[in-house]
C-alpha cells in the first residue's frame, strides 16, 4: 500500500518534472530554429537544437508519451542529418521542425490536460520523411560508416591484442547491414566486459582500486623515471582465464590497459592547473544553481501574509500617530515606539517589494512568441516585416503575463494582416517596403505599458464608421456626434471586423472585442492611435500587480472609499461651464474629449445634501477603450491598500468590487470600475 | 556505492535516481554535464558514473576520455546512457573505453543488470 502510493507520488513528480523541462525546451526551441533559418553555419545552435529534441525524445519515451517519441524521432533524424552534412539548412527544414514544435505544443498541453487521445499528425510525418529522403540517407549512412575503419585502426595498432582491438580492427566488424549481426553483438558484450574486467580486477571492487592508488607511492615513481612504463599496481588484473572466445588472444592486459591513458597524462591537469581547472568547473555548478522552482501556491500564501501585514502596519502607524499627540512627545517610550514603528514600516515595504518580485516573470515569455508569427504571417501574406523587440526584460505579475498572451498576439497577428501593407503598396506611397512593427514594454511608476506600434496603413475614423454603420452597430445618429477617438474605439466592438475578406489568421470579427474584455480583466487601459497612412499605435496600460494596489482615497458625502489609481486617468475640479446635459446624461468635456459624468452619490445611494456640482471634483477613469468621469467631494489622497473579498456574507454590492482596511482600522469600501463602466453603457444603450 | 548520475535533462537525471533507489542505492549525486561531473569527480569519491551521451559543453564521450586520463579516478566504472544503437556510436563507445552502454528507455532491472555486470558485487 504504503509502496504503491511512494510509488506513484514517484512518477507524480517525474511527470512534473517532465512538463516543466520539456515546457522550458519548447520555450527556446522556435526561437533557435528561426535563428537556425537565418545562421546555417551555426554548429553550435545546430547542436544545440538537435538536444533539445533528443532531450525531449529520450524523456518521452519514459513517461509513455508515444506520439512525442515517434515526431521528436523524426524531428531527430532530420537533425542529426545536418549535423553530419548530408543534408543543408533550407526553409523548407525550417519549416517542417516547426511544425513539430507546433504539434509539440499540442502533445504537451495534452499530456498536461491528462488527454490521451491521440492526435493525427501524419502529414506532418510524411512531410518529415520526404524531407529526409529515406533512400539518399540510407546510403549516406552506409557511406558514413564506411569511413569509420580508419580510426578503428588507429586505435587497433595502439593497443593490440585485446578483444576491443581485435573487434575494432576487424575490417568487416558493423558492415553488414544496417543492424549488428547476433555474432557482432555478442563479441560486443564481451569487449565491454574485458574493459570492466580490466578496470576492476576480480575480488577487488574498482572503488578500492581508485582508493589503493595513493597508497602505492614507490611504484609511482618508477613510472615517473621510465616515461614508458605505465602504473602498472593500480590495473593490474590476476591474469586469469578470459572468457573463451575466439577472437581473445591471450593477452597481457596489463600492457594493453593503461595505454590510452598515456597520451592524456601529458595534458591532465595537476597540482595548480588542477585546482584552477576546478575553481572553473565550479563556478560552473554554481551559476547553475541559482535558481530554484517553487510551487506557485507558496508563493501566493507569502503575498496574502504580507497583504496582512501591509494591513498591521498601517495601524501600527495610525496607533503611533495617535499617541503622539495624546501624549507628550518628548517621551522616550514613544520616541522609541515611533521608531521602531517606522522601521517596521520601511521593512514591511521591502518585504512587499520582494515577495511581489518573486512573482514576476519577464515579458520576454510572451514578446519571444512574436518572431514566430511575424515569421510565418509575412510568409502567409507576402509582406516583409522587421519585428523590434524593446524592453523585454520588463517584468509583471505571472497572473498578468497570462492573461495578457492571447490578447498581445491578436493585436500582432492584426498589425501584420491589416496594419502593414505589402512591398508593392508601401513603395508606390514612398515607404521602405518593409514595414515595421514594434512590440516595447516599459515601467511607469506602479504600471507596464506595453505598446504595439506599425508603420502600416493606419485607420481612417471615417471608414471605421461607415463599416460599423453598414453592420448596424451604430446609428447614422451616433456616426455624426462621434469624436475620432469613439470612432476607432468601435474596433473593439463584438462583431465588428473591418477585413474585406476572412482570413485564417484575423478578420473573424471576434478579435478585438476579445482583445477588450480581457484587458478589462485585467484592470487595464488600451489606447489606439492612428493616422491614415503613417501607422498604428496600441498602448496598453495595465496595473503591476492584483493583489496590492495603490488606491487614490475618495469622500463621497460622509463616507471614504477607494479608487484603485491604475484606472484614474486625471483629476479635474467641477467647472460648471464644462458640463452638458446630452439626452439627460451629464456630460463633462475636459479639453476637447466628452465624458459622460456620474455622480457617485447615487450609484453608493449615500443620503445627499445638495445637489449642486460646485467645489467638487470629477476622477476621470478609464477601463480598456471607456473612459467616464465620476463625481466626488473630496480627495483625501493615495493610499497602498490590500484588496480583500466582501465575503459570501454580504455577497455583491453593485458598485463595489471589495474592501480593504485603513490604517485606523476603518473599513472601506472599493469601488468597482468596471461595473460602473459597464452599467454605465448599458443604461445609455 | 556512490553514483553519479550526469544528463543535461532534470527529467531523465530523475529517472536514473529514481531507478537507483530501487535497487537501494541511496547515495546518488548528480551533474548536469561533463564539466558538471569532473568537478564533483575532483571534490567526491564517487563510485559510479551513468552519464549521458548527448550534453552540451561536455558530452558523455568526452567525459569518459577526461575520466580514463586521469591518475586518480582513471578506472572509474562508466556507464554510458544512449538512444541509438547506433553502429558508430557503439565503436566511439568502445574506443573511448566506457564500460557499457544501455539504449533508452530501458527498464529499472536493466539497468541493474548492466550495473551488476560491470561491478558484479554491487
Amino acid at each position: 500500500m504504503n509502496e504503491s502510493a511512494a510509488f506513484d507520488n514517484e512518477m507524480k513528480e517525474l511527470l512534473e518534472s517532465f512538463l516543466v523541462e520539456t515546457q522550458e525546451i519548447l520555450d527556446t526551441l522556435d526561437q533557435d530554429l528561426m535563428d537556425l533559418e537565418s545562421q546555417p553555419q551555426n554548429f553550435d545552435l545546430l547542436n544545440s537544437v538537435f538536444r533539445s529534441f533528443h532531450t525531449i525524445k529520450g524523456t518521452s519515451s519514459f513517461m509513455g508519451f508515444e506520439q512525442i517519441t515517434s515526431i521528436t524521432h523524426h524531428a531527430e533524424d532530420i537533425l542529426n542529418r545536418l549535423r553530419k552534412a548530408e543534408l543543408t539548412v533550407t526553409s523548407e527544414i525550417v519549416d517542417g521542425l516547426l511544425e513539430v514544435y507546433d504539434w509539440l505544443k499540442i502533445l504537451l498541453k495534452k499530456a498536461k490536460s491528462n488527454d490521451t487521445e491521440p492526435i493525427d499528425y501524419t502529414k506532418t510525418l510524411e512531410k518529415l520523411t520526404k524531407i529526409a529522403s529515406p533512400d539518399a540517407a540510407k546510403a549516406a549512412h552506409i557511406e558514413g560508416l564506411a569511413s569509420a575503419p580508419a580510426v578503428e585502426q588507429q586505435a587497433a595498432d595502439q593497443e593490440p591484442g585485446s578483444v576491443v582491438d581485435s573487434l575494432l580492427s576487424d575490417p568487416t566488424f558493423g558492415k553488414k547491414g544496417d543492424y549488428f549481426t547476433d555474432d557482432e553483438l555478442s563479441m560486443i558484450a564481451a569487449a565491454f566486459d574485458e574493459i570492466s574486467r580490466n578496470m576492476a580486477p576480480a575480488g577487488v571492487s574498482s572503488v578500492e582500486s581508485v582508493v589503493q592508488a595513493p597508497v602505492a607511492p614507490p611504484q609511482a615513481e618508477t613510472v615517473n623515471t621510465s616515461t614508458l612504463e605505465t602504473p602498472k599496481p593500480v590495473v593490474a588484473p590476476p591474469p586469469v582465464a578470459d572468457t573463451p572466445l575466439k577472437v581473445t588472444p591471450p593477452v597481457p592486459v596489463i600492457e594493453a590497459k593503461p595505454a590510452p591513458a598515456k597520451p592524456a597524462a601529458p595534458s591532465k591537469p595537476t597540482g595548480r592547473a588542477d585546482a584552477d581547472d576546478k575553481a572553473i568547473t565550479k563556478t560552473v555548478t554554481a551559476a547553475a544553481e541559482t535558481t530554484i522552482r517553487v510551487d506557485v501556491n507558496r508563493l501566493e500564501t507569502l503575498m496574502d501574509l504580507s497583504g496582512e501585514l501591509v494591513l498591521g502596519r498601517n495601524r501600527l502607524a495610525q496607533v503611533t500617530q495617535e499617541l503622539l499627540q495624546r501624549y507628550d512627545q518628548d517621551h522616550d517610550f514613544l520616541r522609541e515606539l515611533q521608531e521602531t514603528s517606522s522601521s517596521i514600516d520601511f521593512i514591511t515595504t521591502e518585504l512587499q517589494s520582494a515577495i511581489m518580485k518573486t512573482r514576476m516573470v519577464p515579458i520576454s515569455k510572451i514578446f519571444q512568441k512574436a518572431p514566430r508569427i511575424v515569421r510565418d504571417l509575412s510568409k502567409e501574406f507576402g509582406k516583409d516585416i522587421e519585428l523590434v523587440l524593446r524592453g523585454e526584460e520588463t517584468e509583471l505579475d505571472r497572473g498578468i503575463i497570462e492573461e495578457l498572451n492571447d490578447p498581445l498576439v491578436h493585436m500582432l497577428r492584426n498589425s501584420c494582416d491589416h496594419g502593414i501593407e505589402k512591398p508593392t503598396d508601401r513603395e508606390k506611397t514612398g515607404k521602405p517596403g518593409k514595414g515595421t512593427l514594434t512590440l516595447d514594454a516599459e515601467h511607469e511608476g506602479n504600471h507596464i505599458v506595453v505598446s504595439i506600434i506599425d508603420d502600416g496603413k493606419g485607420m481612417d475614423a471615417e471608414t471605421i464608421k461607415g463599416s460599423a454603420l453598414k453592420k448596424g452597430l451604430i446609428s447614422a445618429d451616433q456616426a455624426q456626434t462621434m469624436s475620432e477617438r469613439e470612432a476607432l474605439n468601435l474596433i473593439f466592438m463584438p462583431g465588428f471586423s473591418t477585413a474585406e475578406k476572412v482570413t485564417s489568421v484575423s478578420g473573424r470579427g471576434v478579435g478585438m472585442d476579445v482583445v477588450r474584455t480581457n484587458i478589462q480583466k485585467l484592470k487595464g487601459i488600451i489606447e489606439i492611435d492612428s493616422k491614415p497612412g503613417v501607422g498604428t499605435t496600441f498602448t496598453i496600460k495595465l496595473p503591476l500587480t492584483l493583489a496590492i494596489i495603490q488606491g487614490l482615497l475618495v469622500r463621497v458625502q460622509n463616507e471614504i472609499y477607494a479608487l484603485p489609481l491604475s484606472a484614474v486617468v486625471e483629476v479635474v475640479n467641477t467647472d460648471l461651464n464644462q458640463i452638458y446635459s446630452v439626452n439627460q446624461n451629464e456630460v463633462i468635456r475636459i479639453r476637447n474629449q466628452v465624458f459622460p459624468l456620474i455622480r457617485m452619490e447615487k450609484v453608493l445611494k449615500a443620503p445627499t445634501s445638495s445637489d449642486s456640482l460646485e467645489n467638487r471634483y470629477v476622477v476621470v477613469v478609464g477601463l480598456a477603450d471607456r473612459r467616464l468621469g465620476l463625481v466626488v467631494d473630496e480627495l483625501l489622497g493615495q493610499k497602498e491598500i490590500v484588496i480583500k473579498s466582501l465575503g459570501e456574507y454580504l455577497g455583491h454590492i453593485r458598485g463595489i468590487s471589495g474592501s480593504t482596511i485603513l490604517g485606523d482600522g476603518r473599513v472601506i469600501m472599493i469601488i468597482d470600475i468596471e461595473e460602473l463602466i459597464h452599467s454605465h453603457s448599458s443604461s445609455i444603450r | 556505492m556512490k553514483f553519479l548520475v550526469v544528463d543535461d535533462s532534470p527529467t531523465m537525471r530523475r529517472i536514473v535516481i529514481n531507478a537507483l533507489h530501487s535497487f537501494g542505492y541511496n547515495d546518488v549525486v548528480e551533474a548536469s554535464d561533463g564539466q558538471d561531473a569532473l568537478a564533483i569527480l575532483y571534490t567526491e569519491k564517487i563510485d559510479f558514473v551513468i552519464t549521458d551521451w548527448n550534453m552540451p559543453n561536455m558530452n558523455g564521450l568526452e567525459l569518459t576520455k577526461a575520466i580514463r586520463g586521469d591518475a586518480t579516478f582513471g578506472n572509474l566504472p562508466v556507464l554510458m546512457v544512449t538512444t541509438r544503437g547506433i553502429k558508430e556510436d557503439i565503436v566511439q563507445a568502445l574506443q573511448a573505453k566506457v564500460n557499457n552502454y544501455i539504449v533508452k528507455p530501458f527498464t529499472p532491472a536493466v539497468l541493474k543488470e548492466k550495473i551488476q555486470a560491470i561491478v558484479p558485487s554491487a
